[in-house]
Formats: structure tokens, C-alpha cells, sequence
């Protein structure tokens, strides 16, 4: 039998986490693209180190870093009351963390690769970067940031380590769809398994069909 | 309304040194082979690149290297025509227009006079190279500038469109740069002309 509160949790988390990630990945994106300092060049790496780490050593320094003792963990619990370990917070926190290298990269080559004149004729025009930036770059960049959306998307809903390390595999509460698979493996029960697997699979196979369509038609 | 420009600019094998002052009615013909700093030198006026030198706009310095002032692009007031036409593929010909219009009354002049309201609701892509090169044009005048730079700009247009376009330009009381390799462009048009030898 298929445990709906496994599936909830994970598109509530992936749900949110990829908003928040648009939001944040769209500014640093063009932060990023319209600055070349060695800064700048620092951010760019810390952002995409995620993509190579294994997710147990992101998991255990995001445990440490979030936990009630820690300097940020203990902020949050001492203010808003909220632990952003083993709770969908923390989940979602986590989620941020690890998939933002997913949704900056597309986000990133769109803007760079986004014709020079164009923003230039817009200045020209007098208008501000801002103006520039949601009614010139983001219009013409739908692909790219789309792009961004569904592999975040599909990140989350597919993350196993930090997931496993923030959220403790607790049912009902940070329980999510690939720890879900791996309790069910743990007691033999394949079939299940399987049921879970095959509903992830056909979701990544829809997203990369998606993504094909989307770079064919994207302009930038 | 008067332009003063006095630059110098290093370009891969060779300077681009330019001086000239131009005043209301003038149209000046920049004159140059390939590569010779033509758009580089626009790039200058808009205030993309930093030369070594001084530009000035009906008395304002726009830029002044030992005194180190830059305005903005955007804060300059200077319009420009690029070779590609440079429109917004996003926003259809009305969008474009609207986007640039600081001047109601001449853009519904030029859609009347330049035929242009059949293209209104039609995208950037559907047009052709004379189409969008018209609305280039025209979106750099609603833009109410105080000078003109227009690179290579009536490349595509046909010779009633190239007239029209010329006596609306002239009517325009600012002061034109232009670039062309047409020198039929130039014809009963210029005022000024400057050959740029390398």
C-alpha cells in the first residue's frame, strides 16, 4: 500500500524549496552575470559546490550548522520557535542548499548568453537595470529558468543523503518519497518498492521530456 | 542643441582619435572601412566604453576622463540605431514602441506617415530586415534623444522609406551621426563628414 504522507512531503518540500530557489537564483544569477570580480568568481563556486560533494558530507555539516546548539539553528529556535533539524523546514532549508547549483546553472548560461545589444538598447532607452532585468532578460530567458525550475524540482523530490542526515527518515514528518523506497527495500517489500520507484521514474522521464522540448524552442 | 566629442581610444593594431563639434541641423557622416572604430566610436558616445578624452551634450560633460566623469548610458540621452536592429523579441512592434515612447504625438505620427499599423500587433520575428529596421528607427525617435547615432541604418529600407525617414529625421531639429557604407545614404543628407583612417 502506497503512503500518501511520503508523497505530500516531498512535493510540499520540492514545492517550496523550488519557489524560493527561482526567487534566489534568478537575482544571483544576474548578480553573478553582470559581475567579474574575483568575488563575485568566489560566490559562483560555493553555489555549484554542492553539485560535487557527496550529499552525506553536505548533510553533516548542514546538521551541524542547523542544529538547536548552532549558531544559525539556534537563531531560528530562540526566535521564531522553529528547529531546523528533522522538521519540513529544515527539509526545505536543506533543499535550497543543495539544489541551487540545479537551478542557478540554467538561470546563469541564459543570462550570459543573452545578446549584449539587447541590454544596451534598453539603456540606451533610459531604463533602469531593474526594468531591464524583469521586462527584457527575464521574458527572453523563460527557457532557461524554466529549465532551472524542473531539475530543482526534481532534485528535491529525488534527494536521498541530506534529506536522510537533516530530516532523520521520521514517518509522517520528514519522511520523504526515496527514504520512503529504501525503509520499504529494508523490509523486503519489493513490490512496493517498485510501485514507489516506478512513480519517480515516470516523473524524472516527464521532466526530461519537458527540458527536451523547452531547449529546443529556448532562444537563450 | 550642440555635441562636442575629443577622444582617443586604443583599438587591437591601431588609435581612434576624433574631434568634432556638432550643432542643431548637423548630420555627420562617419566614414570608415571595416573594423576602422566606427562602432567603437559609438559604443563611446553611449557611454559603453571609456576613451581618453572629453564628451559633451548641449554644454553638459557626459564624460570627462581627467575629471573623471561618466554618466550612465542611460542618463545620457543619446539614441541609437544598431546594425542588428536590436528590438525586444519578447514584446511584439506596439510593446517595442511603447517601451521606448517619450513622445506620444510622434509616435502616432510615424505610425500614420510610415505606414506601420498594420505591423502593431505583429512579433519581432514575423517582420522583415526593412520592417524591423523602420521600427528601430522609430523607436530611437520617440525616445525623445538629444542626439542620434544611427550604424548602418537604412541598409534595408526601401529608397520611398529611406526619403521619409531622412525629412522626419531632419524635422527632428538634433544633431545625427550616421555610419553607412551606401553612399547614397549620405546624398542630400549630411552635413559634415569625417573619413576615419587607421
Amino acid at each position: 500500500m502506497l503512503d500518501v504522507s511520503s508523497f505530500i512531503i516531498t512535493f510540499k518540500v520540492a514545492s517550496i524549496s523550488t519557489m524560493i530557489l527561482l526567487i534566489l537564483g534568478v537575482f544571483l544569477a544576474w548578480w553573478l552575470s553582470l559581475c567579474e570580480s574575483y568575488f563575485a568568481k568566489f560566490i559562483e563556486i560555493l553555489c555549484i559546490i554542492p553539485l560535487l560533494l557527496p550529499p552525506t558530507v553536505l548533510g553533516f555539516y548542514l546538521l551541524i550548522a542547523l542544529n538547536q546548539n548552532s549558531l544559525i539553528g539556534g537563531f531560528v529556535y530562540n526566535i521564531f520557535g522553529y528547529s531546523l533539524t528533522f522538521s519540513q523546514l529544515g527539509l526545505v532549508v536543506a533543499s535550497i542548499i543543495y539544489s541551487l547549483p540545479f537551478m542557478l546553472q540554467p538561470i546563469l548560461n541564459s543570462f550570459r548568453k543573452f545578446p549584449q545589444n539587447l541590454v544596451q538598447q534598453a539603456q540606451i532607452l533610459g531604463k533602469s537595470n531593474f526594468t531591464i532585468l524583469l521586462k527584457i532578460i527575464i521574458p527572453n530567458s523563460i527557457g532557461g529558468i524554466i529549465s532551472g525550475c524542473i531539475l530543482s524540482f526534481m532534485h528535491t523530490v529525488g534527494e536521498f543523503g541530506v534529506v536522510l542526515m537533516i530530516g532523520g527518515n521520521i514517518p509522517n514528518r520528514t519522511q520523504m518519497v526515496s527514504m520512503k523506497i529504501y525503509e520499504e527495500v529494508q523490509q523486503a517489500n519489493y513490490n512496493t518498492a517498485h510501485l514507489y520507484a516506478i512513480i519517480l521514474i515516470s516523473l524524472a522521464f516527464i521532466s526530461l521530456f519537458l527540458l527536451n522540448i523547452i531547449n529546443k524552442k529556448r532562444a537563450y | 542643441m550642440s555635441f562636442y566629442c575629443n577622444i582617443k581610444y586604443e583599438l587591437l593594431n591601431s588609435s581612434l582619435n576624433l574631434e568634432f563639434n556638432l550643432l542643431n541641423n548637423d548630420i555627420l557622416y562617419l566614414q570608415g572601412a571595416n573594423a576602422s572604430g566606427k562602432t567603437t566610436a559609438f559604443n563611446i558616445i553611449n557611454g559603453f566604453i571609456s576613451p581618453i578624452g572629453i564628451i559633451q551634450l548641449n554644454g553638459i560633460t557626459l564624460f570627462d576622463s581627467s575629471k573623471k566623469i561618466n554618466i550612465l548610458p542611460k542618463n545620457r540621452n543619446i539614441a541609437r540605431v544598431f546594425q542588428n536592429y536590436s528590438l525586444f523579441p519578447n514584446m511584439n512592434v506596439a510593446k517595442n514602441l511603447d517601451f521606448a515612447s517619450k513622445n506620444k504625438q510622434l509616435l502616432d505620427y510615424l505610425i500614420e506617415k510610415l505606414e506601420v499599423k498594420p505591423l502593431l500587433s505583429k512579433n519581432i520575428g514575423a517582420l522583415s530586415g526593412g520592417q524591423q529596421q523602420k521600427v528601430a528607427i522609430m523607436q530611437s525617435l520617440i525616445s525623445s534623444p538629444q542626439l542620434l547615432l544611427l550604424d548602418e541604418a537604412f541598409t534595408n529600407l526601401d529608397t520611398t522609406t529611406k526619403r521619409i525617414i531622412k525629412e522626419i529625421i531632419k524635422d527632428v531639429k538634433i544633431p545625427v551621426i550616421l555610419t553607412s557604407h551606401n553612399t547614397e545614404d549620405t546624398t542630400n543628407f549630411i552635413t559634415k563628414t569625417i573619413v576615419i583612417d587607421n
